[in-house]
Parts: structure tokens; C-alpha cells; sequence
């Protein structure tokens, strides 16, 4: 299997305080790899770290067999790297055609077609901010889906979400994968994770405390004490 | 001065401000950047188009060069406020008119200094004549912006001036973009500059006035942020309203301060009860 991303030793330090440590990790191709781990395992400045917007300390990142480590955001994007936030980032003041316009020009057709397959029931003229806080989740979704990618980093999809607002992520995101994207995922909700998942890698203080199919994971005994429970 | 006479002045000048109204909402409404520097582009248009045009160059010369002038500072401009936003940025930028006008005030060998630049040739023998050029130059710069706004260049700014990293993951090269819209919103300013310095025939440092960015700051919220046709109104309301004082038959004493309070009272109603202006698409926050 091949691998797509590969993390190596990164350490990203907040004055004396290490929020990520000595982090080594590779997502393989075609594959969807959840990130888990407590509040303040490091999840988000790892994923921040990976998209270039906060720099690391040591340490170094490969995108396709390519150094990526200290490129600019923008940079990092257009090798193929698309994500979203743990709170949704949609333009405000622009309309929902407008939004995914940004991420690629593509016809009125392709667009409705995209929302209708997402559930998303409003005209594209729609402003953002109109939208409930589930719909906005899914436009941004299909803003990063629409962005030309092979690497979809989603921090918290189902954050906030009514449960049929989650089953539809997890339909467009199991049909992402399917399609060649290669997905890495931060996520609390365990049965998301565990139904959704190829891989998880457990972060616990920065570091990687374990990683595994999600079988291997839910019996392993320190994520289990540390994370889980029992 | 003969009543149409007074009214092709007041369309000359109405033009102007709409054209200096239209360039700051690019950079303030669409791209969403506190910039208090725009007079200062103004300004450099002047001095470029009245030293040059003291030297004899041609019209034609002058005008691209006062555009070029312009859309350099605004680049220039860019690099050190790159990283700068809101308060920071309108701070730094302030400074950059501050020493524009420093430099036009001292450098007395290139700009004469408080003593001023007169005798700068007319653009044309007669006002009607003038009161064509520039709008069909006001109407070309209108159309111009219009089109980049309603581009995909113009949906990126907005993006921008939305959520800076938002549009960063989507690949778009905010430095470029900001330093884009600046030099192109620095050089229509610039162009209003080698109108002014042209049609009034004499400039000093009073070009980099903090009165007239106020004017223009107004224009551009009682019009509406990131309207281009709300530029158009804001600039020629704010420009015309305090013209019917004239007429009242106070002193010029009374008119001037009472101009300033106009403008005020202006700003802060729109501010409290109609933030967005008259067809404005975003808050000021």
C-alpha cells in the first residue's frame, strides 16, 4: 500500500508547552484515517501543522513524495491538499454558488446537481448565513470536495449536527474515498470513527500513543485507559 | 461664474470623487482592507501629473505615468502592511499619507514645498470639453471595476475579505490578491489625481489632506461597501450636499466648519442606523 502523506518527528512547541511531540505517522492511499485522541492531544495543530498554516519546529512532511515541510498555505493546497474546520469557514458574506465558485469554476449544473446529492435544499443564490448550521457544515464539505484534490482533511465533521445531517456525511465522505480521495479525519463521535474508518492513529500528548484498524484499536488496553474508557 | 458654468464645475469635481470613491471600495468594500492611504495615491497622482507636465512631457505621457506612479506605491504599499489587518493596517497605512506628505511639504527642490506647484497646463481649453474627458474616463473606470468585482478575481477578494484562511486551503494567494486589488485601486486614485492637478492648475500638499479621505470614507459607506454603483451615488451625494449652504448666504466661515458637520452628522447616522449604506452588501465589522 502506498503511502500519500507521511508525518515525520514533527514537534510543534507553544512556548515550553509541546502540543505536538516527536509525531511520526503516514496515511496510506485511498484510504479513510481518523485522527483521535483527548481535548489537547494535538489533533487540530497537527492538522494546522500538515496545511501549512501554523509552522513546525522539527521535524518534516511528505505529500506524494514530496517535501511540502515550510511551504505556504496556499502552496500546500495546490499540491492537493483540501480540508475544512472544526467551525465551519464559509465566506458570509457571499451566496452558496459563490462560496464553491471560489474552489472551482464549474457550470450552474454541476453545482445543483452537488447540493441535491448532498441534501443541501436551497437555491445556490442562498447567502450563507441563511443556512442552518448543518447545511453549512455540507457546503463547506462540498466546497473542499470541489477544490481539485486527491487529500481531504475534515477537523470535526459531524460537530454540532443533527443525526441525518451525520448519516449524509458519512455517505459523501465513504463516496469520496471511493472515488480516489485519500481522507484523514479528526473526530469524537466513536461510532463515526469506527464505522467510517480504514485507520486510526491515537494522539495523546502530541504523540502517537497508537495506531490500527479500528477492531485493533477499541481493544487496545492504553487507548482504552487513556481515551475510550472501558 | 455663470450658473452652468458652476454646474459643469460641480460635474468635473463629482467625477472625480466618484472615481476616488469607486477605487477606495475596491480595497475597503470588496477586499475588506482599513486603507488610510488612499488620499496619498491621490496625492502622488497630482505632484507626478503637475512636475511632469512642468517639463514640457505630453498629456498622454503624464496620464499613464501618474497611473503607473500610482499603481507602484499601491504595490509598494502592499509588502510592508502584508501582514497587517484592520486597526494595524489603517494605522500604517495613515503613515504612509503622513510621509507622502512630508515628502511633498520638504522636498522643496522636486515639489517646491508649501509654496506649491502653479501654472500647471490645463487638459483641454474648455470645461464642457473637461467635463467629457472625465467622464468618459469616470464611466471607463466605473465599467472596469465593475467587471473585475463581478470576475472570479473579484469573488477571490471577497473570499478574502470574508475569511482570509478560507480562501487561503482553497489555494488562493492572498498576498497576491491584496497587493492586486491596492495597485489597481491606487492607480484609479492616481488618475483622479492627474485630473485635479490638471483642471485646478495648482497643487501643494494640502493634496494629501486628512479632510478629503474622510470625504471619501463617507462617500463609500453612505453608498454601501463592495457597491460599485453605490460608490457612484455616495459620490456625488456627499459631494453635492453641502452645495445648497452656498445659497443660504452664510460667510464662507460658517460654510466650511458647517460643511464638516454635515459630513459628521452623515457618517455617524448612516453608521448607527443603516451600517450596511445605501447598497451596501457588508457590515463595516
Amino acid at each position: 500500500m502506498k503511502s500519500i502523506l507521511c508525518v515525520e518527528n514533527v514537534t510543534k512547541k507553544f512556548g515550553g508547552v509541546a502540543a505536538v511531540n516527536k509525531c511520526s505517522f503516514d496515511v496510506t492511499q485511498g484510504t479513510i484515517t481518523a485522527l483521535i485522541g483527548p481535548n489537547g492531544a494535538g489533533k487540530t495543530t497537527l492538522f494546522n501543522i500538515i496545511s501549512g498554516i501554523q509552522p513546525l519546529d522539527e521535524g518534516r512532511m511528505v505529500f506524494q513524495s514530496e517535501d511540502i515541510t515550510g511551504s505556504a498555505t496556499h502552496e500546500i493546497a495546490r499540491k492537493g491538499i483540501s480540508r475544512t474546520f472544526q467551525l465551519t469557514r464559509l465566506f458570509k458574506n457571499l451566496t452558496i454558488k459563490q462560496n464553491l465558485l471560489v474552489a472551482k469554476e464549474v457550470s450552474d449544473v454541476v453545482l445543483k446537481k452537488m447540493l441535491v446529492s448532498f441534501g443541501v435544499k436551497k437555491s445556490l443564490s442562498t447567502k450563507c448565513t441563511d443556512l442552518s448550521y448543518g447545511q453549512q457544515r455540507l457546503v463547506e464539505l462540498a466546497r473542499a470536495l470541489l477544490f481539485p484534490h486527491s487529500f481531504l482533511m475534515l477537523d470535526e465533521p459531524t460537530a454540532g449536527v443533527n443525526p441525518f445531517v451525520r448519516e449524509q456525511l458519512k455517505k459523501i465522505i465513504r463516496c469520496a474515498a471511493k472515488n480516489g480521495t485519500t481522507v484523514l479525519l479528526i473526530e469524537h463521535d466513536m461510532d463515526f470513527v469506527m464505522s467510517l474508518s480504514d485507520h486510526v492513529i491515537v494522539l495523546n500528548e502530541g504523540c502517537v500513543l497508537a495506531q490500527g484498524t479500528p477492531a485493533v484499536i477499541k481493544k487496545n488496553r492504553r487507548v482504552l485507559e487513556v481515551y475510550l474508557g472501558k | 461664474m455663470a450658473f452652468s458654468a458652476y454646474l459643469i464645475h460641480l460635474g468635473i469635481l463629482s467625477c472625480m470623487y466618484v472615481m476616488l470613491a469607486i477605487s477606495l471600495n475596491l480595497a475597503l468594500g470588496f477586499t475588506g482592507m482599513l486603507n488610510l492611504g488612499h488620499v496619498a495615491f491621490f496625492g502622488i497622482g497630482a505632484y507626478i501629473t503637475a512636475i511632469l507636465s512642468m517639463q514640457g512631457l505630453p498629456l498622454w505621457l503624464t496620464c499613464i505615468l501618474a497611473i503607473i506612479g500610482g499603481l507602484i506605491a499601491g504595490i509598494l504599499l502592499a509588502f510592508p502592511t502584508a501582514r497587517l489587518r484592520g486597526d494595524y493596517l489603517a494605522l500604517a497605512t495613515l503613515g504612509f499619507t503622513f510621509i507622502m506628505a512630508a515628502i511633498a511639504r520638504n522636498w522643496q527642490s522636486l515639489t517646491r514645498g508649501a509654496l506649491g506647484i502653479p501654472g500647471i497646463p490645463r487638459l483641454v481649453a474648455s470645461n464642457e470639453q473637461y467635463l467629457f474627458w472625465i467622464s468618459l474616463s469616470t464611466v471607463i473606470v466605473a465599467l472596469l471595476v465593475s467587471w473585475l468585482t463581478k470576475s472570479s478575481i473579484g469573488r477571490t477578494l471577497q473570499a478574502i475579505r470574508d475569511d482570509e484562511l478560507g480562501a487561503m486551503v482553497l489555494g488562493k494567494n492572498v498576498f497576491a490578491y491584496r497587493m492586486l486589488a491596492l495597485g489597481v485601486s491606487a492607480s484609479i486614485a492616481a488618475l483622479a489625481g492627474f485630473f485635479f492637478a490638471h483642471f485646478i492648475t495648482f497643487i501643494d500638499p494640502s493634496v494629501f489632506s486628512i479632510d478629503d479621505l474622510i470625504l471619501m470614507f463617507a462617500m463609500v459607506i453612505l453608498g454601501g461597501l463592495a457597491s460599485n454603483k453605490g460608490s457612484v451615488i455616495g459620490g456625488v451625494i456627499i459631494f453635492l450636499l453641502p452645495e445648497p449652504l452656498r445659497f443660504i448666504g452664510f460667510s464662507s466661515s460658517i460654510v466650511g466648519p458647517a460643511r464638516a458637520i454635515l459630513f459628521a452628522l452623515i457618517l455617524i447616522g448612516m453608521l448607527v442606523y443603516r451600517p450596511r449604506g445605501i447598497f451596501g452588501k457588508v457590515d463595516l465589522s
